[in-house]
């Protein structure tokens, strides 16, 4: 007859449960409701990141590009 | 801080401080124009020189290949658009400086370095620089370009490019501004001044199937090559493969392009090949004269070779190109 050697090892990926979280224990968080005053905060916030994402994107050219003068070109009035 | 105004190509975009160019590469930094791609190369190769094409320029020979991110057309067919419509921050670059391009070629034994797949002109500078070292270095200088260049810069360009496979797209305005939103005339001025200026020159033409294959494009095209630059100057008909925004079309049929030739052909240029179809009867070299066959090719592969200093081996035909 053969041995059963029952595992105790726990799973490399836990599906169905919530990380940090027990399976079947509620996510209280998701329970929670914002207070207008959170609403607002997170609707600025958005609208912030949107507005300043091209802004963003001037100043900050990554480092794998170069700046390096051109050539040909001219400077106009103005 | 001021405005600036490219003056690289005939687009001549007018840049506000922090805006970039329409080919993506060059940007208005603090009121000076700078090039993003210097050194920055997002594609580096090494091809057998019959890829670019170039069918009469060393055979066999290896070409250490690079490009950077960036075009100053946009066409709806591009095979590179990965890289051509994009700009450089969204490529992954690599550095290599000119040093390194001309010390790396050397190393891989290549006779050419060959600025290609997107587009010379818009990393412009980068390929000056290389191309001069490479020069000091005993190596050649390809461009595989859309020929969409300004006469200043142009005139420079011919100082250091050796030889030159050019894009002729269509031979009307019309398919110029709706396929690649660019100009005819400037490309035609740019065969023109390479060809005049000894630089060794290839034109190829890519059939899109509806845009540019009728007998009519074919005729028109052949006769413009025959008038401004003469019937020794090598002329590839590639076929068209379904890309980028013209994915809805099938791939250019074979006979399409055989009849291309046969237009060309009986036009009186001497050496017209169909590219992208491998086996095709117009991969190979002919003699015009006695018709024997010169090189024999598969592809970009070479099977035979029938060139000896330069002439036809069987009749002593001066065929053009460089050999050796």
């Amino acid at each position: 007859m053969g041995i059963i050697v029952k595992s105790h090892s726990k799973p490399a990926l836990q599906l169905n449960c919530n990380a940090g979280l027990e399976c079947g224990e509620e996510n209280k968080m998701l329970n929670k409701k914002l207070t207008r005053k959170e609403f607002l905060k997170v609707v600025f916030l958005g609208l912030a990141a949107i507005i300043a994402m091209p802004l963003l994107r001037l100043f900050n050219i990554k480092a794998n590009v170069s700046r390096k003068d051109a050539r040909y070109y001219k400077n106009l009035a103005g | 801080m001021s405005k600036v105004k490219c003056l690289l190509c005939p687009r001549e975009c007018e840049l506000k401080e922090g805006q970039r160019g329409d080919c993506r590469a060059r940007m208005n930094i603090e009121g000076r124009l700078n090039t993003l791609v210097y050194g920055k190369p997002c594609s580096v190769h090494i091809d057998p020189i019959e890829k670019k094409p170039l069918f009469h320029y060393l055979p066999g020979s290896a070409a250490f290949s690079i490009a950077t991110a960036g075009c100053n057309l946009h066409c709806m067919y591009c095979q590179n658009w990965e890289i051509s419509q994009r700009e450089p921050e969204n490529t992954r670059n690599i550095d290599l400086s000119p040093e390194e391009v001309v010390k790396e070629a050397l190393a891989a034994k290549c006779r050419t370095i060959a600025c290609t797949y997107s587009e010379p002109v818009i990393f412009f500078e980068y390929a000056a620089d290389t191309g001069r070292l490479a020069h000091k270095n005993g190596l050649l200088n390809v461009w595989v370009t859309a020929g969409y260049i300004n006469p200043e810069p142009l005139k420079e360009a011919v100082t250091f490019v050796d030889a030159a496979n050019i894009d002729l797209k269509g031979i009307t305005e019309d398919f110029y501004k709706t396929m690649s939103k660019g100009h005819l005339k400037p490309v035609q001025d740019c065969i023109k001044t390479m060809r005049s200026a000894g630089v060794w020159t290839e034109i190829t033409n890519l059939v899109v199937p509806t845009y540019n294959d009728t007998t009519e494009d074919f005729s028109r095209l052949c006769d413009w090559i025959v008038d401004n630059v003469g019937v020794e100057v090598p002329l590839h008909f590639s076929r068209f493969w379904p890309m980028y925004q013209l994915k809805n079309l099938p791939p250019a049929p074979e006979d399409v392009l055989t009849r291309a030739r046969e237009i060309a052909m009986s036009k009186g240029i001497h050496y017209v090949y169909v590219g992208n179809i491998p086996g095709h009867d117009g991969n190979n070299t002919y003699c015009p004269v006695c018709k024997n066959i010169l090189i024999a090719r598969r592809g970009y592969m070479i099977l035979g070779y029938n060139i000896i200093d330069g002439k036809c081996k069987f009749c002593n035909h001066v065929i053009p190109g460089k050999w050796e």
